[in-house]
């Protein structure tokens, strides 16, 4: 408010808009027909962002509280599996899978019954064990962070001798120093899970998503910040733990996607 | 749907990359971050809609980007190259002049410049989205301004630096 603020406003609008009109011309503008093409080039790369983005948001079903940080196979509300077998045509992981069903991701935050017993292996006729999680060493993927909301990678590498197989969901939670839990929902992405095959050495991935911004579009503040991520891998009653701040914002929600065998793409 | 979408792209890529070409100094450099942006925005365009300014957004997640890949010290070494006195002395003086005087400022406050001057934003607007204190805003801009000033009146000494 002070003079010099007004006359330096004056001189710095004027060099701006010179900026701008001399610029603006240069700026190669992109063609109409690239723009459908380029998006659905660069979205393929992110294929799961887009799926779960879409999903959940519209869908927002499957959501179960995450506080007892199930990992858990597809079914209704996180309830026990049905019919996981590839091929039955079921949306799996929401019972509300019509796109146009509003957000709701807090709905079912209460399903205390959310880990499903550990049953039959949803491929046919395999012998292949189910990956255990001392068999599981955890890390992030590159950050996709961006925009006040946080995409990780969740990678589950088999550091055991022997092939295993995963299929379904994560479940998680941010624990603090003292690794006590940090009360947040899990919501899955209605993406039908698929068994991943993991040869000693390979990875398997979850896109998970959270707010990491407060405020940005009035929502509610932020959850405590935990200093490591407890996940637990799907049908497993024990945790990895991932070292790393967590801050969950917003409606206080994680989202996961299945795992699968498609690694991140390169971090932004 | 697309449709939509492709005339929001057409609406605002020049305006975003413009106010990132400020930020970042280098075009190829902000075509692709807006670009990026607006590649994320896509799938979620249907939420998007509804916000009051979607652009916003997209401008926010193209500043994410463009900083991280600045952190990344792509942008750094670039700036590097176009400080040198050749370049300033090159075509297009007040484009160039500006590009360079914004160089020299500490990122945070280029950004709030950008949104000031380019983008148009009030300062409290620039402080939700840069989420600090309004107070906050105004101060970086102050010595964004003296600095910016320093700069443009100074030119020869700048060549020399």
């Amino acid at each position: 408010v002070n003079h010099f603020d007004d006359s330096a406003d004056e001189v710095l609008f004027v060099m701006f808009d010179e900026f701008r009109d001399e610029t603006l011309p240069t700026v190669p503008a992109p063609e109409a027909a690239s723009v459908p093409a380029t998006v659905r080039r660069r979205r393929r790369r992110t294929v799961l962002v887009a799926t779960s983005l879409a999903v959940v948001l519209l869908a927002g079903g499957g959501s179960y509280a995450a506080t007892q940080l199930s990992g858990a196979r597809p079914g209704p509300g996180g309830g026990p599996p049905v019919g996981g077998q590839p091929g039955s045509g079921v949306p799996l992981g929401s019972p509300d899978a019509s796109p146009s069903i509003p957000p709701s991701p807090s709905t079912g935050t209460s399903d205390p019954g959310a880990a499903p017993p550990p049953q039959g292996a949803p491929t046919t006729g395999t012998a292949i064990p189910r990956c255990h999680t001392g068999d599981l060493t955890i890390k992030y993927g590159p950050s996709n962070g961006a925009a006040g909301t946080d995409y990780e990678y969740l990678g589950f590498t088999n550091k055991s001798t022997h092939t295993c197989r995963m299929y379904g969901f994560p479940g998680m939670a941010p624990v603090d120093a003292r690794g006590k839990q940090i009360p947040v929902t899990v919501a899955r992405t209605n993406d039908q899970p698929k068994t991943v095959t993991l040869a000693p050495g390979q990875t398997g991935w979850a896109l998970v998503r959270w707010a990491v911004a407060p405020g940005t579009y009035s929502g509610p503040a932020c959850q405590p910040g935990g200093s490591a991520l407890a996940v637990t891998p799907p049908d497993e009653t024990t945790q990895l733990t991932l070292p790393g701040v967590v801050r969950v914002c917003g409606s206080g929600t994680i989202t996961t996607a299945p795992i699968t065998d498609q690694s991140p793409p390169p971090g932004a | 749907v697309a449709q939509a979408f492709a005339d929001f792209y057409a609406a605002h890529f020049g305006a975003l990359t413009v106010q990132l070409y400020a930020f970042t100094g280098d075009m190829s450099e902000a075509q692709d971050v807006v670009q990026e942006a607006f590649c994320r925005a896509w799938p979620r365009w249907d939420r998007l809609v509804a916000y009051d300014d979607p652009v916003a957004w997209v401008r926010r997640v193209a500043w994410n980007v463009a900083t991280s890949r600045w952190r990344r010290g792509r942008t750094a070494l670039n700036f590097l190259a176009r400080q040198r006195p050749e370049v300033i002395e090159g075509p297009g003086p007040d484009r160039v002049a500006v590009t360079v005087a914004m160089a020299r400022l500490p990122v945070r406050h280029r950004r709030v410049v950008a949104l000031y001057y380019l983008a148009g934003l009030t300062t409290a607007e620039i402080a939700q989205e840069c989420d600090v204190a309004e107070g906050t805003v105004r101060s970086w801009l102050h010595r964004a301004r003296a600095v910016l000033l320093a700069q443009l009146a100074d030119r020869p000494e700048g060549v020399t630096q």
